[in-house]
């Protein structure tokens, strides 16, 4: 894959990478508990329960940090951030 | 041209690269990339219909449909309209041109279906603001998996072998998946 391929790919990642990072900071946040009484029970109770699960803080940032590996292999193997 | 476009911004690189050129379009990808865009609509509709056999369920079930069934129907709805520029409109690009319209489809996909979650899900106006906005976080999910197997469509009919097609596709639905999964992660509150 030329440069512009992967850095298109790099910029994706850390873009999904900063969104998961965002909506673990926000789950700590008074503004997360408001905005459920503005959505619909079905938007949060996949699982017919209204609590989130113990584990629920891990996600985001388990998603980020791989996300952000990711992108370090992703621009080390194939040097898309080298000059050619 | 990879030296130039190696050292040109990105955003620049986007709109100058002749990476795509067509019949009707011409060389000028960002044409191109908006029609790629505009394709994400109908390629929410196809997903939908293709979506009817997996209503949405409670349980376990929703973890199935959300970690293995979405992923291949709205997969192979992103790349029918890849295919679709391909075949129809005659579009003739390389490998990565074709990566980057794969992901002008997925972020209008993202877009169109964001709209949807938002007026779904929102009990109020605050409730659909916050859905639509929170979601922005998330739109690459798309365009990263739609370009991935775009990009594996695009070394396929470069004559590159079948193989790269499939594990391109088959990338894009195992990231799509492990996205998803983070999700339920939450108790499915994305």
């Amino acid at each position: 894959m030329r440069p512009l391929g992967v850095r298109l790919v790099a910029v994706f990642l850390l873009w999904l990478a900063a969104g998961w990072l965002l909506l673990g900071w926000s789950q700590g946040l008074a503004f997360w508990e408001d905005a459920k009484r503005d959505l619909r029970p079905e938007a949060l109770t996949p699982f017919g329960d209204t609590t989130p699960p113990p584990w629920a803080p891990i996600g985001p940032f388990l998603a980020a940090a791989v996300l952000a590996a990711a992108v370090l292999v992703l621009t080390r193997k194939l040097g898309g951030f080298r000059k050619a | 041209m990879s030296e130039v476009v190696a050292e040109a911004p990105l955003a620049v690189s986007l709109a100058t690269s002749p990476l795509v050129r067509s019949r009707r379009l011409g060389d000028y990808l960002p044409r191109h990339a908006l029609y790629a865009a505009l394709l994400g609509v109908p390629a929410v509709v196809l997903a939908a219909l293709l979506s009817l056999p997996f209503p949405a369920a409670q349980g376990p079930g929703f973890v199935v449909v959300g970690i293995l069934a979405a992923p291949v129907v709205e997969e192979a709805s992103k790349l029918a309209m890849v295919v679709w520029m391909g075949r129809r409109l005659g579009v003739q690009a390389s490998a990565e041109g074709w990566l980057v319209l794969g992901a002008c489809v997925g972020f209008g996909f993202a877009l169109v279906e964001t709209a949807g979650y938002a007026l779904v899900f929102g009990a109020t106006p605050a409730g659909m603001a916050y859905v639509g906005l929170s979601r922005m976080a998330f739109l690459p999910v798309h365009a990263l998996t739609a370009g991935l197997a775009a990009y594996g469509y695009g070394t396929w009919k470069e004559g590159r072998g079948a193989g790269r097609f499939a594990a391109g596709v088959a990338l894009a639905v195992l990231l799509h998946g492990v996205h998803n999964g983070f999700g339920f992660l939450l108790g499915g509150a994305v």
